[in-house]
């Protein structure tokens, strides 16, 4: 593990355990309902937004964590050092989101300025172990770099073999 | 499965089958091969010995204008007792006649060699243009051999040397020949459907160009430009500026034109270019999108244990868990 | 008679919502503009003669809650700058942070976040986030909870 990733992740890790506090919350403006508050217009409602928290690793890695009083909204920045690891990067995430309701907490857009985001409520935590909710996330984001740099690895490698195997022939 | 097979298949069993076969059948069969080519294999008219085969080409016109006609004739003329070339069906351009009554009478060897002669069909098609700048090559070679190539009316002869143009895949894509005295241009222009296509491609061609330095020293250069198509063709391409274009350069050297099996094993090679590159940003995206569904499948795996329903009263995972009747519950499908 | 189900009753009622600024605490500091920009001058001073903990505490007590943005700002930049020399000048931050009291340990969290959501600050993210584990260590999750739930904003 390079030696700025652990506390990354130790950080992501105690603000989300910090975050990750929620309770039922109906709407303070609209009868009968009842929506992560993170979600809505909260102009009249800024008491139940928290301030947001920042983490960033550097200018290409970040994770930005909006609580509130009954959703946090997580979106992580994913490293992307050039064009390859851009691609494969959008690609994932895009193949991730198209099954965001497999994941529960996958937020389907990814908000601005980050490549995917997760919304966990309340009725998340009343199902889901809180601790092992934040693990998730934190192996989420282990697993995505590794993944992605494996990608660009094996498509260097494939191409390699697939221009040799090209151009042998000729002679 | 690295290389793309040159014949088709297809066309290869069809006739293998008609020869084979104890009793005539009536046959009628249409298949299709790389660059919107389309075959067509049927029976002329109610006479079931005789079968019309036919060839459409995507670029055909350009083809005719670099003499595929006649080199066709030529390939095929050795089967001149059972093979004959016949009007073009409607819709085809090329068509021959089959007279199997004849040919089952022949040996193996002469069936086996018709067999794989008519399967590369679409190869040989294609070949007619570059059989032609190679030839012009070798005029080129012999009047510049003795002559100082480096001054500069040569140069601008040379360069005045016209550009072989086959628009094979319609106006988009094309592949330009030019010949020279002491190589061969070939230059193909391809089309990147999507933005992680383009990018694969040049991950891809970045390679064919580093191969030649790296390890395959005896391969033709290759040279990968964006957008831009390169100066020896610049004036005989109609360019309309393009974000998802690519033009790809291979200077053949003479000893990739030493004729005979090399030459004719060049032109195969070269012509199913597209075909290959193509064909290999397919995979990868293919096994990417695997891994990718694989991945996936971890993720799940990880969050499930947040649910405590998956939990044992250990705090364990529980994999796997049956009904009464023993049916499994599918966690995790992605 | 008037049609009532067209009144506009959160006009009427207006008042029953919270505005942001409603919900800023009450903050009894008397820190003039002079005051700020002198304690920020105080703080480069102790850092050019090496009392890092001085000058760490110094911008911890006075963080600008009652400034606008420009002024807070510029008193980031500063905390940035204390931040980056004392952990360049010193291996280990744990006993600074140690020697801290709970209120400025509050506060470094509040500039940490802060800081990393800057674009100065998140070039340097990596001796932020050193920073961050380290006090996270020493005093648990309270100061995140903290900072959360803290209207006095840096």
């Amino acid at each position: 593990m390079s030696q700025s990733l652990k506390p990354y992740l130790t950080a992501v890790r105690s603000s989300l355990t910090a975050a990750i506090c929620l309770e039922d919350f109906s709407s303070q403006l609209v009868e009968r309902h009842n929506r992560p508050e993170i979600e809505v217009d909260n102009t009249h409602t800024p008491e139940l937004i928290l301030n947001p928290m920042a983490i960033a690793r550097n200018e290409n890695e970040k994770v930005l964590i909006e609580p509130s009083i009954n959703s946090v909204r997580v979106s992580i920045k994913i490293k992307q050092a050039d064009e390859i690891e851009q691609i494969l990067v959008h690609q994932f995430t895009r193949f991730l989101t198209s099954r965001a309701e497999n994941f529960f907490i996958l937020r389907r857009v990814p908000i601005k300025g980050y490549d995917i985001s997760f919304l966990v409520t309340n009725f998340h935590t009343e199902q889901m172990l809180k601790d092992k909710l934040v693990d998730f996330i934190i192996e989420f984001m282990e697993e995505v770099d590794k993944e992605i740099s494996e990608m660009k690895l094996f498509l260097n490698a494939r191409a390699r073999v697939i221009a040799e195997a090209y151009l042998t022939p000729f002679d | 499965m690295l290389q793309i097979e040159q014949n088709n298949l297809l066309l290869e069993k069809t006739i293998t089958e008609l020869i084979n076969s104890e009793d005539l059948k009536t046959v009628e069969r249409l298949f299709t091969d790389f660059d919107f080519t389309t075959y067509h294999v049927s029976n002329l008219s109610d006479e079931k010995s005789l079968i019309l085969v036919s060839i459409y080409v995507k670029c055909w016109n350009d083809l005719v204008k670099y003499g595929v006609e006649s080199y066709l004739d030529s390939k095929y003329s050795k089967f001149s007792k059972f093979l004959t070339k016949t009007s073009q069906e409607s819709g085809y351009d090329y068509s021959f006649n089959l007279d199997l009554s004849i040919l089952k009478q022949e040996s193996i060897e002469v069936q086996d060699e018709l067999i794989s002669e008519l399967s590369n069909l679409k190869r040989n098609c294609i070949a007619a243009p570059f059989e032609q700048a190679f030839k012009r090559y070798d005029e080129l070679a012999q009047a510049y051999a003795n002559v100082d190539v480096y001054s500069e009316e040569v140069k601008q002869e040379l360069s005045n040397e016209s550009v072989l143009t086959i628009n094979y895949r319609g106006m988009d894509e094309s592949i330009y020949i030019k010949p020279s005295f002491d190589r061969v241009t070939v230059i193909f222009s391809t089309i990147f459907k999507d933005e992680t296509d383009k990018i694969f491609g040049k991950v891809f061609l970045q390679e064919f160009v580093d191969a030649r330095r790296r390890s395959v020293q005896t391969a033709p250069q290759v040279l990968y430009s964006h957008n831009e198509p390169p100066l020896d063709i610049k004036s005989s391409v109609n360019h309309h500026p393009n974000e998802n274009q690519g033009f790809v350069t291979f200077v053949l050297f003479p000893r990739h034109l030493t004729k005979g099996d090399r030459r004719d094993n060049c032109i195969s090679h070269i012509q199913f270019f597209r075909n290959y590159f193509h064909y290999h940003i397919k995979c990868a995206k293919a096994y990417m999108h695997s891994r990718m569904r694989f991945r996936v499948k971890e993720f799940l795996r990880v969050l499930n244990r947040a649910k405590p329903e998956n939990l044992d009263e250990d705090g364990k995972v529980i994999e796997n868990r049956k009904t009464a009747s023993g049916r499994r519950f599918e966690i995790g499908r992605a | 008679m008037e049609d009532w189900r067209r009144i506009d009753i959160d006009a009427l009622e207006a008042d029953n919502f919270l505005t942001k600024e409603e919900l800023v605490p009450s903050i009894d500091s008397n820190l003039s503009l002079q005051d700020i920009s002198n304690i920020i001058n105080e703080c480069r001073n102790y850092l050019t003669k090496g009392k890092f903990l001085e000058s760490l505490q110094l911008g911890l007590d006075n963080p600008p809650y009652l400034f606008d943005q420009s002024v807070k700002d510029q008193y980031n930049e500063l905390m940035f700058e204390v931040l980056c020399s004392i952990k360049n000048n010193n291996n280990d931050v744990s006993p600074i942070i140690k020697n801290l009291s709970t209120k400025q340990q509050d506060v470094l969290i509040k500039y940490l976040y802060k800081i990393m959501n800057t674009s100065y600050g998140s070039k340097q993210g990596g001796l932020m986030l050193v920073w961050f584990e380290k006090t996270i260590e020493i005093t648990g999750l309270g100061p995140i909870i903290r900072f959360m739930s803290d209207r006095r904003t840096v």
